[in-house]
């Protein structure tokens, strides 16, 4: 012992401190350089979907996310466009119209690179890389004087506020903190105590924002479990919601939050297909009827990796919106890429397809239909006619084809009620409806063969019921609530 | 020759001071505690009525088993190191016993340096036990290999290697067990609490007074040196992966040298400070 002096033991001494400090420097780099690529990720899905939804203009993230994008113009321009859209598909960049992705803002084209997991390695390097030292210090500072709206729920950059804040708090056991409040929020569930769940359930994901199944179970608790007792609000009761664009009562308030309680969990966990998938059929399709929207989130959703039933529900919102030629080639696509699904390659596909086609043939014939009546002369109105009555022969022939299928069934009765009113039979017509809609009671085709009869009374002068009068006033007001802004003339 | 009787000295020690420590109470009753709480984590379960979102499974219990038995290998697996590491020497001093040994031909740096390694034995089996159990547990739940398990508990191992070691330096200057157990926790509190040391760097800088700057700087020289057991929480994220996570290897690779730098740190420490002990 006496062969090692203090000073070889003190040179040893900081050699090795010296060097446990630099490669903590270099740890705590690439821990702010985690941070800071989560936060990419969360600012750049949060552009790429709910931007119109945001309204952050008290936060800094806007102008953090054109900085990065600014620095990282010319790392970007060695990508390779063609391959990212091949990886992506068509349908993945409509948001961005025409523009080829090479030629796009770099803003842009992050926003872009955020939705493809192949360049995830890319804007890692970017994210870590020397050229974004700038705004990693921005970030931090961000996050430090909570400025940035998404770096709520980074762990890293939570513990740079300081403070008795909730990463503090549970030093470090944040996560196992969440878990045990999750039962302590299942427990209130089944208690019936609704209202007291929200709060906890919001707690919960601030603790850990990767505990994805809080979000779906939270969000299925708010839309379909909450709910499912309120009466309707009546719809001059509704009122108009600047957020969420829409007219809402309670249960649409509650859907409402869900659909942004899954926004916040997309933001923190943009590869998870569950949340878009919760979100775009749970809420959009099954809730608030919102097709459009459905669709955008189920699309989102088979772009990430996912489970066959997803683009099973994609294609049955296809249909819903009325868009017959996508769920056909969906189903079709679906069938050839998963032969050995015996159940929906013999069963669900062929009929899904069938009744997209009859559908479709329907269309096509109320466009027929309608341009014949619209038609000035004979000869026009002549050939329209006849063209609706092949398309019209071409979906009856389907349906009479899937034999005792309900909806098939239920579409031939209205067609016969169809030709009916047509002839002039509209007293025949209403009853065969009135019969239809109580022998097949699925909700599109109740409320498809209700509207009918309400067109049919009205057309042969018979007086409605109070309900068709209250169906017909609602139909009239059309989405008109409270508050809402008048649409601005042209 | 001379080269292998410098190895069996401490060899021999190490494997005296492993023997020693398994017939702890303590440490038996910390370990037994903590597989009894891993065991029990697979039952959480049941506290759950809702597994499912309409026909959707979801993963809650899987989560609430790797959760629970992460803290559970933290909080136990700290607590046995700190105490083995804090009782392995001043326990000879009390009982007298190392006056014997350092009477024999072995120095005092083979001597801590046999007592070390034991330590680390002990530790290293008293996780592997919880890391096995943790293991079959996530296999039964999960029905794959946790594979990402393993490295996990290696982090551990690296994180408490820290903490063991300047718990041990502080042992080395003590007489009893009392105030390195306690120095234990605090250096474990403090480890994982460096971040705030950023925190008061920056808030000292919003006034220019002496005393602020004075704080300040000496917050930063603090930050810069000591250890950051918070660097470990990957230990914690591997377990439950993302898709879009940055690749950890990279932090991996860092997380080990950093365990072990340290730990030469904690142990030259403890040798400096024994050498100075009249013993």
């Amino acid at each position: 012992m006496k062969k090692m002096p203090n000073i070889t033991l003190g040179i040893l001494l900081v050699i090795t401190l010296a060097l446990g400090s630099f490669i903590g420097n270099n740890l705590q780099h690439l821990r702010e350089s985690e941070a800071f690529y989560r936060w990419l990720y969360s600012a750049g899905t949060n552009a790429r979907l709910f931007e119109s939804t945001s309204a952050s203009n008290q936060y800094d993230d806007a102008n953090l996310y054109k900085a990065f994008g600014a620095v990282a113009a010319d790392q970007l321009q060695n990508v390779d466009w063609d391959k990212v859209e091949g990886l992506a598909g068509p349908d993945a960049f409509a948001s961005f119209g025409t523009t080829p992705l090479a030629e796009l803002t770099p803003e842009q084209q992050v926003t872009i690179l955020t939705d493809i997991p192949e360049m995830d390695a890319l804007l890692w390097d970017i994210a870590r890389g020397p050229g974004q030292a700038e705004n990693r210090t921005s970030f931090l500072d961000g996050a430090r004087e909570s400025r940035l709206e998404f770096a709520k729920g980074i762990k890293y950059a939570d513990a740079q506020a300081g403070g008795v804040n909730v990463f503090n708090l549970f030093f470090g056991f944040r996560q196992v903190a969440a878990t045990l409040l999750w039962i302590k929020v299942d427990t209130l569930w089944h208690q019936g105590n609704d209202h007291a769940m929200n709060p906890l359930m919001k707690t919960c994901v601030v603790l850990d924002p990767q505990f994805v199944d809080a979000y779906l179970l939270g969000a299925w608790h708010l839309a379909f479990n909450v709910t499912a007792k309120m009466p309707a609000t009546p719809q001059p009761s509704l009122v108009w919601n600047e957020d969420w664009q829409a007219c809402v009562g309670e249960k649409e308030t509650l859907y409402y939050v869900a659909a942004d309680f899954l926004k916040d969990g997309i933001r923190n966990n943009p590869r998870n297909y569950k949340l878009y998938f919760d979100l775009g059929y749970g809420i959009y399709s099954l809730k608030l009827s919102d097709y459009p929207n459905a669709i955008r989130y189920l699309e989102e959703a088979v772009r990430k990796p996912h489970e066959r039933w997803v683009p099973r529900m994609l294609y049955n919102s296809y249909e819903a919106n009325d868009d017959y030629a996508k769920a056909i080639q969906g189903w079709e696509g679906y069938m050839a890429r998963f032969p050995e699904d015996a159940q929906s390659v013999i069963d669900t596909a062929p009929r899904s397809i069938k009744r997209n086609r009859a559908r479709h043939y329907t269309q096509l014939a109320d466009d027929a239909y309608n341009a014949a009546q619209a038609a000035t002369d004979p000869a026009t109105e002549q050939a329209k006619s006849e063209e609706a009555n092949t398309y019209l022969a071409q979906a009856t022939q389907i349906w009479e084809e899937m034999g005792d299928d309900p909806v098939a069934l239920a579409q031939l009765k209205k067609f016969e009620a169809q030709g009916m009113a047509r002839n002039g039979d509209y007293m025949l017509a209403i009853t065969k409806l009135d019969l239809a809609r109580w022998d097949y009671p699925a909700d599109a085709f109740f409320i498809e063969a209700s509207d009918l009869i309400i067109d049919y009374k009205i057309l042969a002068g018979m007086p409605l019921s109070i309900s068709e009068k209250k169906a017909q006033l609602r139909n009239a007001g059309g989405e008109g609530c409270r508050g809402k802004p008048e649409p601005e003339s042209a | 020759m001379s080269g292998v009787n410098a190895f069996r000295g401490p060899w021999t020690i190490a494997v005296y001071t492993w023997r020693e420590g398994l017939r702890k109470k303590t440490l038996i009753g910390f370990l037994i505690l903590s597989l009894l709480v891993i065991f029990g984590s697979n039952f959480m379960g049941s506290f759950l009525n809702q597994s499912t979102v309409g026909s959707e499974e979801l993963d809650v219990n899987l989560k609430l088993v790797k959760d629970i038995c992460v803290s559970t290998i933290s909080i136990f697996g700290v607590l046995i190191t700190i105490f083995i590491s804090a009782a392995a020497v001043p326990n000879e001093t009390e009982n007298k016993v190392i006056y014997s040994i350092l009477s024999k031909p072995i120095s005092r740096l083979q001597y801590l340096l046999g007592k070390f390694i034991g330590i680390q034995f002990i530790v290293i089996i008293n996780l592997a036990l919880m890391g096995l159990l943790f293991f079959m547990a996530l296999w039964f739940q999960q029905g794959t290999l946790p594979t990402l398990l393993l490295w996990s508990i290696l982090l551990t191992y690296f994180e408490f290697l820290i903490v063991s070691a300047f718990t041990f330096a502080i042992s080395c200057a003590a007489t009893s067990s009392v105030l390195p157990t306690i120095g234990g926790f605090f250096i474990y509190l403090t480890g994982n609490l460096t971040e705030y040391l950023n925190d008061v760097k920056i808030r000292s800088g919003e006034s220019e007074e002496f005393l602020d700057v004075i704080i300040g700087q000496t917050a930063s020289v603090l930050s810069s040196i000591l250890p950051n057991l918070q660097n470990f929480s990957l230990k914690q994220d591997i377990l439950n992966l993302q898709l879009n996570d940055p690749p950890s290897d990279m932090q991996f690779t860092r997380l080990l040298i950093y365990g072990v730098t340290y730990a030469v740190s904690g142990f030259i420490i403890a040798v400096w400070v024994f050498r100075r002990r009249e013993l």
